[in-house]
This record gives C-alpha cells, sequence and structure tokens, in this order.
C-alpha cells in the first residue's frame, strides 16, 4: 500500500475536484446526489466557500462568506481555474438538518452542527446521549460517503470529460 | 468542540490491521498501560496518553467505562506546559549575563546560547503547572473507523502516535485517496484506475 504522506500529495487535486464536482451538482443535477444517497437528501452550499487556483509556486486564494451575490465571486474563481477546497454545507434529510465544512485536502470535517440533542443531567444520561450523538454524527458521514464515491466511480469513467464539459457550461452560462 | 459539543469537529481514520481478541479487554489493558505519566515538579514540557470519556482523571478505566453500545469511548489527554515565550527570552537573557560576566567574554557562542534557553526551559518547567487538553476518540467496533475530534495537526500526529505505540496497528487517516482505496469496495481493475487518476481540471 502507498505511503499515505505519498498519497496525500500525489492526489490532493482529488478533494477539491470532488467539493468543486459537488457544488455543481447541487446547483445544476441534484437527482445525482439523491441518487448516490440513496435517500431523499437534499445537499445545499452553505454560508462559505475557500477556492484555490495552484500554479507552479503560487496559490491564489479566494475566501468568500456570505449571501448568493458574493457567491458569485466563488463561480468567478473557478471560472479561471480555481477549485473548492474548503465549503460549508446544508444537508437535509426529512426533517433534519445539518451543517459542517468540509476541507477537501484531507477530508476532514469541521464545526458540524447535528439536529438538536437533549441536555445531559447526569452520569446516567451519558450513555444514552453518546449513542444518540454518534448516530447523528455518523449519519451524515455514511450519507457523504456514499456521494464521495459515486464521484470516485464516475471519475474513473470514460464519461468524465462530459461531466467536465457540463461543469464548463455551467461556469461560462 | 468534542463528541457531545454543539459544534464538532474531527478526523476519520480506519484501523489497518486486526487487534487481538478479545478485542475490548485488549483495548482496555491498552488504554491502562498507556496513560498520562504525571509531570507536576518535572523537567518535561509536555506528556500524552489515554483518559476515561468524562472521566478524565480516572487512570483504572474498566471495560463499562469505555464501552458504549457498538463504540469504545475514550479520550487522548494531553499535559503541556505553557511557557510564555516573553518569560523564556527574560530567563535567559538574566543566564546569558551570569555566563558573560563569570567568563569575562562579550559573546557566546550559537550552541551556547542554545544550551543556556535548553537549561532555562528545563528549570521553568519544572515550575510550571502543566494544563491538561482532551480530544475524544468514538471508536466503531463493527466499521472499524475510529473519529477522532481535533483536525490539529499536532494532535492528530500524537494520536497516530500513541495508537501504534498502545494496539500495535496503524490508523490510515481517510484523505480523499484513501478513502477511496480502502472503503469504496473497489475492485483490482478500478484500483489501478485510481492510481492512474491525475489532475483534471474543469477549465483549461
Amino acid at each position: 500500500m502507498m505511503d499515505v504522506a505519498v498519497a496525500l500529495r500525489r492526489y490532493s487535486f482529488l478533494g477539491p475536484e470532488f467539493l468543486t464536482w459537488l457544488w455543481f451538482v447541487t446547483e445544476n443535477e441534484p437527482q445525482v446526489i439523491e441518487k448516490a444517497a440513496g435517500e431523499p437528501v437534499t445537499i445545499t452550499v452553505g454560508n462559505r466557500i475557500v477556492a484555490e487556483k495552484r500554479r507552479r509556486d503560487s496559490v491564489e486564494r479566494i475566501a468568500i462568506r456570505g449571501d448568493e451575490a458574493q457567491m458569485e465571486e466563488g463561480l468567478m474563481a473557478l471560472k479561471k481555474g480555481a477549485l473548492v477546497t474548503d465549503v460549508n454545507l446544508e444537508l437535509e434529510l426529512g426533517d433534519s438538518q445539518w451543517r459542517f465544512s468540509i476541507k477537501g485536502e484531507t477530508m476532514t470535517f469541521s464545526a458540524m452542527r447535528t439536529p438538536a440533542t437533549g441536555p445531559v443531567h447526569s452520569e446516567d444520561e451519558i450513555e444514552g446521549a453518546v449513542l444518540e450523538k454518534a448516530a447523528l454524527i455518523e449519519k451524515p458521514l455514511q450519507i457523504m460517503e456514499k456521494i464521495f464515491f459515486a464521484f470516485i466511480k464516475a471519475r474513473m469513467d470514460d464519461s468524465w470529460n462530459n461531466t467536465r464539459r457540463a461543469v464548463r457550461k455551467w461556469l461560462e452560462a | 468542540m468534542g463528541l457531545l459539543s454543539g459544534s464538532s469537529s474531527f478526523t476519520r481514520y480506519k484501523i489497518s490491521g486486526p487487534i487481538a481478541e478479545p478485542l475490548v479487554e485488549t483495548v482496555r489493558q491498552a488504554l491502562a498501560q498507556n496513560t498520562v505519566e504525571d509531570i507536576d515538579n518535572k523537567p518535561e514540557e509536555k506528556t500524552l496518553g489515554w483518559a476515561g470519556f468524562e472521566k478524565a482523571f480516572v487512570q483504572d478505566m474498566t471495560q463499562a467505562d469505555i464501552v458504549i453500545g457498538p463504540y469504545l469511548v475514550f479520550a487522548l489527554r494531553m499535559d503541556k506546559k505553557n511557557l510564555p515565550a516573553k518569560v523564556l527570552r527574560q530567563h535567559a537573557m538574566q543566564e546569558t549575563q551570569k555566563r558573560l560576566a563569570a567568563s569575562g567574554r562579550e559573546f557566546l557562542s550559537k550552541h551556547e546560547k542554545e544550551e543556556v534557553k535548553e537549561q532555562v526551559s528545563m528549570r521553568l518547567f519544572v515550575r510550571l503547572p502543566p494544563v491538561p487538553y482532551f480530544f475524544d476518540v468514538l471508536w466503531n467496533m463493527d466499521t472499524g473507523i475510529v473519529l477522532f475530534f481535533s483536525t490539529q495537526k499536532a494532535a492528530r500526529e500524537a494520536f497516530e502516535s500513541l495508537f501504534f505505540k498502545s494496539f500495535g496497528v496503524t490508523l490510515i487517516p481517510l484523505y480523499p485517496f484513501t478513502w477511496a482505496q480502502v472503503s469504496a469496495g473497489l475492485d483490482e481493475d478500478e484500483l489501478s484506475a485510481l492510481e492512474k487518476l491525475v489532475p483534471a481540471p474543469f477549465v483549461e
């Protein structure tokens, strides 16, 4: 098996390509997400996007926070060849909603807010609270895993060039 | 930012190999053998060890302390003495003056300066109380996936190395490539295609 540090460096493009594709499908082909997840799940880009354009010896980075108008800036950056490296997402399934950020390079999840859980008043309640919280954390991870694996399969397929063309068309619209 | 916090951040890992059965008892013993050493009144700057979940200062964990449903739940404890840079600089300067006065020289060599800094740090560390930091660990025994509740590089590295020391198996961080490689159920041809992937920009 390839050394983890080597793999991280060599395939550092995979996470940002995934997040960029994810933004594209949330806006244009939400059914792809639902099909991959196997559940009526909705994912939308939240209030923060970081995009980077890497050159041989420099990185151009743009961080956008806020409303739709500012998200246009993110699209502009993608149009110039940047990829999404960090994004805040909202995931909805039934009445439940999660918010979290994903960092493309390492796929670390941060600032995850799960649906509300009851307060813990005593030591006796910890076991129940852990089980409830663990399930609420694992649920969006399972969904994101299915979506990521769908991306990986598509990325290795010959038809990936069609997807690239569709993304380019979206950016140029 | 732990497991029960309103907002949590974590890094995901897959355990790379089997751990001796019975798993829970193996883990309990390994945790007990690698708890935090007391560094109060000692020159050490930091120490690492395992601790109970929500029972941070319990050293002798029972199986009931670490098993909740299909999960093993515990914490990484990192005790660290925080020495302010200004304090170190001031004490190092005083020690340098003393040495210069004693030797009649005007300057210390680079090596001597480093030696002064190290000696002064150790002397100050003896007097400083360590501050404990805790990072929760949630280990799903059914899937072999471990969530470590931090994304900080130093904490992750400390966790990975103590995990290997304690359990004798490495943790594979689930970065995009490794995530696909170990969990996507790819066949040999697909794994080979995955390894051959190169960047394919959306915009030329």
